[in-house]
């Protein structure tokens, strides 16, 4: 096992799919481990971050924990409520969020344990626990550097750029990169023709608002949760189609691009074919960009 | 012609959408939030209009600075946005934005808002 490593406990987006037909990619809402050797990071608190409390306690480590929240939808904290550490003298987790202040913080995650819909509360959390509200500045943690951006997705989402060892990591897992694009062409006809040029500058700066924040990430995990089929009814709902995470990405010079939030409805023949047809787009594109099916247990070693 | 008494102020680092506020009507625009933050501490405005996703800032949170300054507790604020979500809707409005409008926003439009909420007259065309 390096010392140094990102590792996936859960890549679905929406709602937990513990179905047999989905087991190679894995059924878990999001969370991602990035270990940095005594430092723990966590980003969000999906049904995945349960496997990861049962794991740390098995192991006996009791060391600090992060937990970066990118916002307070039921498949970025629904693990919340079964995650072992935090009811455990000992242990200690800081939660990190989008919220007015740290009060608030707590408040959107004691929420959903409450009656009538659990029966344990946070106040029963035996863990020393912190809320944090650094908004748009930037948080050390051990060798790790941690800032984030707004993303495309109902309510106040955060994307998070870390930066370590000179690399730099990005994750988005809610974002729906270009719903203006498309509503810009939807409604074209509105407009004055002396507003059209106006139009495609918006479009124009919407993708440069785009690879702006991708701009040569050695790691993109990205939202990539619909094919174009799906896309073309779901547009609006806060997700991406698969082929604008591709060529975003490919366009700011994404090194490594890390499918994530694929749709609970897909099994793992329709993720393989997602995959399948974004390596297609990277190959007709010549672009040296390598494109991975992201799926629970997927470890990156963060020191080769 | 636009009541000079009047003070619009936009904040949007989007240069595409200050151009389509500058064809409706004469303002004050800023394209970073901090320096558009930095004159609202000093200035006072008839009509602010604020972009929501931007780079350093998203709108909603510079709002809720803007509602700490004394000055600004009551000013009219417009919030324009890419975003077209009930969850922003009632987050503007409960930080008192007047209207939240979805972007691709026409001139024409702008120019009504600016009518409703100020005292400025249609530019003669």
């Amino acid at each position: 096992m390096p010392e140094n490593y990102l590792r996936f406990w859960g890549v679905r987006g929406s709602y937990p799919a513990p179905f047999a037909s989905h087991m190679k990619i894995g059924g878990n809402t999001p969370c991602v481990e990035l270990c940095l050797g005594e430092h723990t990071i966590l980003f969000d608190a999906g049904t995945g971050i349960i496997p990861f409390g049962h794991r740390r306690v098995a192991e006996s480590v009791n060391g600090r924990l992060s937990v970066f929240l990118t916002h307070y939808h039921w498949d970025h904290i629904s693990g919340l409520p079964f995650f072992i550490p935090a009811f455990l003298p000992g242990y200690s987790v800081d939660f990190f969020g989008p919220a007015d202040s740290p009060a608030e913080l707590e408040e959107h995650i004691a929420q959903q344990m409450r009656a009538p819909y659990f029966p344990v509360e946070t106040e029963t959390w035996l863990a020393s626990i912190r809320y944090h509200t650094p908004h748009y500045e930037p948080i050390s943690i051990g060798p790790a550097r941690i800032s984030a951006f707004v993303l495309h997705h109902p309510g106040l989402t955060y994307g998070y750029r870390i930066e370590v060892f000179g690399k730099v990591i990005l994750y988005c897992p809610d974002n729906e990169i270009y719903f203006v694009n498309q509503r810009i062409d939807s409604m074209r006809d509105e407009f004055d023709e002396s507003e059209h040029e106006i139009l495609e500058q918006m479009k124009q700066e919407q993708h440069g608002r785009v690879t702006d924040y991708m701009r040569d990430a050695d790691i993109l995990i990205h939202d990539a949760q619909y094919t174009e089929e799906d896309y073309e009814r779901k547009r609006g709902w806060g997700h991406s189609c698969y082929t604008d995470t591709v060529t975003s990405a490919m366009d700011a010079g994404v090194k490594n691009l890390y499918l994530f939030s694929y749709d609970p409805n897909y099994d793992d023949d329709q993720v393989d074919g997602l995959h399948a047809s974004a390596n297609k787009i990277i190959a007709e594109k010549r672009s040296n960009m390598i494109c991975h099916k992201t799926c629970e247990g997927l470890l990156i070693d963060l020191d080769s | 012609m636009a009541d000079k008494q009047s003070q619009i102020v936009v904040i949007d680092d989007s240069r595409a959408s200050l151009t389509m506020y500058e064809r409706a009507v004469s303002l004050i625009s800023f394209e970073s939030p901090l320096e558009g933050f930095e004159h609202l501490q000093n200035n006072n405005a008839d009509l602010i209009f604020l972009g929501n996703l931007m780079r350093e800032t998203d709108g909603l949170t510079l709002l809720r600075k803007v509602r700490e300054l004394p000055r600004h507790l009551m000013t009219a604020v417009i919030v324009m946005s890419t975003k077209d979500y009930d969850q922003d809707r009632a987050m503007a409005k409960k930080l008192g934005a007047l209207e939240y409008l979805i972007k691709p926003v026409r001139s024409q439009v702008i120019r009504e808002v600016i009518e409703k909420y100020t005292q400025i007259e249609r530019p003669e065309q």
